[in-house]
C-alpha cells in the first residue's frame, strides 16, 4: 500500500457536521457529527425515536436537514441541486427498514430498475449477469422470477439487499437490517453485511438497536441522544463505558 | 366555511398546482418511461372498461325511458333519437364517464401511491437515482388523459345503444333510422368540444389520484383517507371544469 493511499483512508469519505433538524417545535438532530471511514461499519444506535433514521434519510437528501452539513468527499450535500444529488446518492445504497422492494415487479424486474436508469448503457445480456451475481450473493437465485407477494419478511430483506449492491455502491446504509424478522433469519442477514463488506469494499452506516448485529457488524458506533453524538467507540470499549445512560444498551 | 378550512383550501389548491405544474417539464424531458406509460394505459384503459360500459349502456337506457313519455305527450317521438344523442354526446357521455373513471381510476391510484410512500418505496426509487414523479406520476396522468376519451367515445356509442334497445321496448324503430336520425343531428360544435373536455376530465382524475397518494399520511389510515379524498375531489373538479369548458363554448358560439 503507498503512503497516499494510507493518507487518503484516513481521510474521512463522509462527514457529518452540526447536522441539526426539527419538525415543528420537536427537535430531532441538533449538532450531530460523525464521519464514516473507507471500509468502516459504524453503527449508529438510540432509544426509539432518537432520531436515527431522520439522520440517514438526511444523509441522502430525503430529508433536507435545517442546518449542518454533510460532506461526501468533500463535497456537501446539503447544498446540491437536485440533479447534483442524483449523482452524488448513486455513490450509496439504502437498506430500507421494510425492505421496499417494489410490489408490481417480479424479483428479476426489482434489481434491473436501478441498473437500467442510471444511464450505466448495458446491454440485457450484461444485466441478466449482474442481477443474478447480486442474487446469488444473497442466495436468492432460485427466486429470481417471484413476486413479492410469494417472499418471506427475511426474503424480501434480501432482495432489497441485492437491489441496494447491485450498483455496487461506495457507502451502504442499513435502516434496522434485522428489525421485524427472527433470530435465525436476523443472523443470516448480519452475516450477509459482513460478506457484502468483505466482497464490495463498501463503508456502511448501520442504524440498528440488535446486540448481535453492533457486536458482530461495527467498527465503530456512535450513539445517538437527544439529537447528538453523546458517545463514540468501539465495542468493547462502550461495552466497558461506565455511564448508566451507555450501559443499559449493552445490558 | 370556517377560517381554517378556507386557509386549507387555499393551501390544498395551491399544493395542487404546484403538483401539476411540475407534469409538462417532466414530461419532455429524457428518460422517456414509455413501457411504464403503455402498461399504465392499458392497465387503467381495462379496469375501467367493463364498469364504464355497463353504466353508460344502463344510462342510456334509461334516459330514453324517462324522456319518451313526454316526446309522446308533445307529439314529437321522431326527434328522440337527436334529443338522446344531442343529450347523450354533449353531456351525458362524457361527464358521467369521467365520473365513473374517478371512481374506479383516482381512488385506485391514490391507493397504490399512498401504499408506496407507506411501505417507502417511493423513497427507494428517489434513492436509487430514478424520478418518482417522471416514473410514478407523469405516467399515470398521461394514461388517464389518453385513455377517458376513448373510453368516453366508446360509452357514448354504448348509451346510444342502450336508447335504442329502450326505443325498442315500447314501440319499433329500425335500426338504420335510429342511427341516421342520431348522426344527421350532430355536428361538429356537439362532438369537439364535448370530445376536447374528456381529456381535462382525464388530466384531473390522474393528477388528483396522483397528488393525493403521493403525499399521503404514512400510515394505513392514510391509504384509506387519500383514495377517499381523490374521489371527492376529482369529482368535484370535473364538474368545475365542465363549467368552464361549457362556458367557454358558450362564450364562443359553440351554443
Amino acid at each position: 500500500m503507498t503512503q497516499l493511499q494510507k493518507i487518503n483512508e484516513k481521510e474521512p469519505i463522509l462527514s457529518i457536521r452540526s447536522l441539526c433538524k426539527r419538525f415543528g417545535s420537536k427537535i430531532i438532530l441538533s449538532d450531530f457529527q460523525a464521519d464514516l471511514y473507507r471500509k468502516e461499519n459504524l453503527v449508529v444506535m438510540g432509544k426509539s425515536g432518537a432520531g436515527k433514521s431522520v439522520l440517514i434519510k438526511c444523509i441522502v437528501g430525503l430529508i433536507q436537514p435545517d442546518s449542518g452539513s454533510i460532506r461526501i468527499h468533500g463535497e456537501d450535500m446539503t447544498q446540491m441541486s437536485l440533479r447534483e444529488l442524483q449523482v452524488a446518492r448513486r455513490r450509496f445504497g439504502f437498506l430500507f427498514q421494510s425492505g421496499a422492494i417494489y410490489d408490481s415487479l417480479s424479483v428479476r424486474e426489482n434489481l434491473e430498475f436501478p441498473l437500467r436508469r442510471v444511464g450505466l448503457k448495458l446491454t440485457a445480456g450484461e444485466i441478466l449477469q449482474k442481477v443474478e451475481e447480486a442474487l446469488d450473493d444473497v442466495g436468492l437465485l432460485a427466486s429470481i422470477d417471484l413476486m413479492p407477494s410469494e417472499l418471506s419478511g427475511g426474503m424480501r430483506k434480501r432482495v432489497g439487499l441485492a437491489r441496494t449492491i447491485i450498483l455496487q455502491p461506495e457507502i451502504i446504509l442499513y435502516d434496522e437490517p434485522t428489525t421485524g424478522l427472527d433470530a435465525v433469519t436476523g443472523r443470516e442477514i448480519i452475516s450477509l453485511i459482513n460478506r457484502i463488506k468483505e466482497k464490495y469494499h463498501a463503508s456502511s452506516i448501520i442504524i440498528t438497536h440488535d446486540n448481535e448485529c453492533i457486536r458482530t457488524n461495527s467498527d465503530r458506533i456512535v450513539l445517538l441522544h437527544q439529537g447528538a453524538s453523546y458517545v463514540q467507540g468501539d465495542y468493547p470499549s462502550l461495552l466497558a463505558h461506565t455511564d448508566p445512560f451507555v450501559k443499559q444498551f449493552f445490558l | 366555511m370556517s377560517q381554517n378550512a378556507f386557509y386549507t383550501f387555499l393551501y390544498v389548491t395551491g399544493d395542487l398546482a404546484r403538483f401539476a405544474g411540475q407534469f409538462f417539464p417532466q414530461l419532455v424531458r429524457p428518460e422517456y418511461e414509455i413501457r411504464e406509460g403503455i402498461r399504465q394505459s392499458y392497465l387503467i384503459g381495462v379496469k375501467s372498461l367493463g364498469l364504464i360500459s355497463l353504466t353508460t349502456f344502463i344510462i342510456g337506457m334509461v334516459l330514453c325511458m324517462q324522456i319518451r313519455p313526454y316526446m309522446v305527450d308533445f307529439g314529437v317521438v321522431s326527434e328522440l333519437p337527436a334529443i338522446l344523442c344531442i343529450a347523450i354526446i354533449r353531456e351525458v357521455g362524457p361527464v358521467l364517464t369521467a365520473l365513473v373513471f374517478a371512481g374506479k381510476i383516482a381512488s385506485s391510484i391514490s391507493a397504490e401511491l399512498a401504499s408506496m410512500r407507506v411501505t417507502e418505496q417511493i423513497d427507494a426509487m428517489d434513492v436509487s437515482g430514478t424520478n418518482p414523479y417522471k416514473y410514478l406520476v407523469v405516467t399515470r396522468v398521461l394514461a388517464c388523459t389518453l385513455m377517458l376519451p376513448l373510453l368516453s367515445v366508446l360509452a357514448c356509442g354504448l348509451a346510444l345503444t342502450g336508447s335504442f334497445l329502450a326505443i325498442n321496448l315500447d314501440g319499433f324503430t329500425s335500426y338504420q333510422i335510429f342511427w341516421s336520425e342520431v348522426f344527421s343531428s350532430l355536428n361538429i360544435s356537439d362532438v369537439l368540444p364535448a370530445f376536447l373536455k374528456t381529456f381535462f376530465f382525464g388530466f384531473v382524475v390522474g393528477m388528483v389520484g396522483c397528488y393525493k397518494g403521493y403525499f399521503s399520511k404514512t400510515n394505513t389510515q392514510g391509504v384509506g383517507e387519500s383514495a377517499n379524498r381523490a374521489v371527492v375531489l376529482s369529482s368535484i373538479l370535473i364538474f368545475v371544469v365542465d363549467l368552464f369548458v361549457v362556458g367557454i363554448t358558450y362564450l364562443l358560439g359553440f351554443i
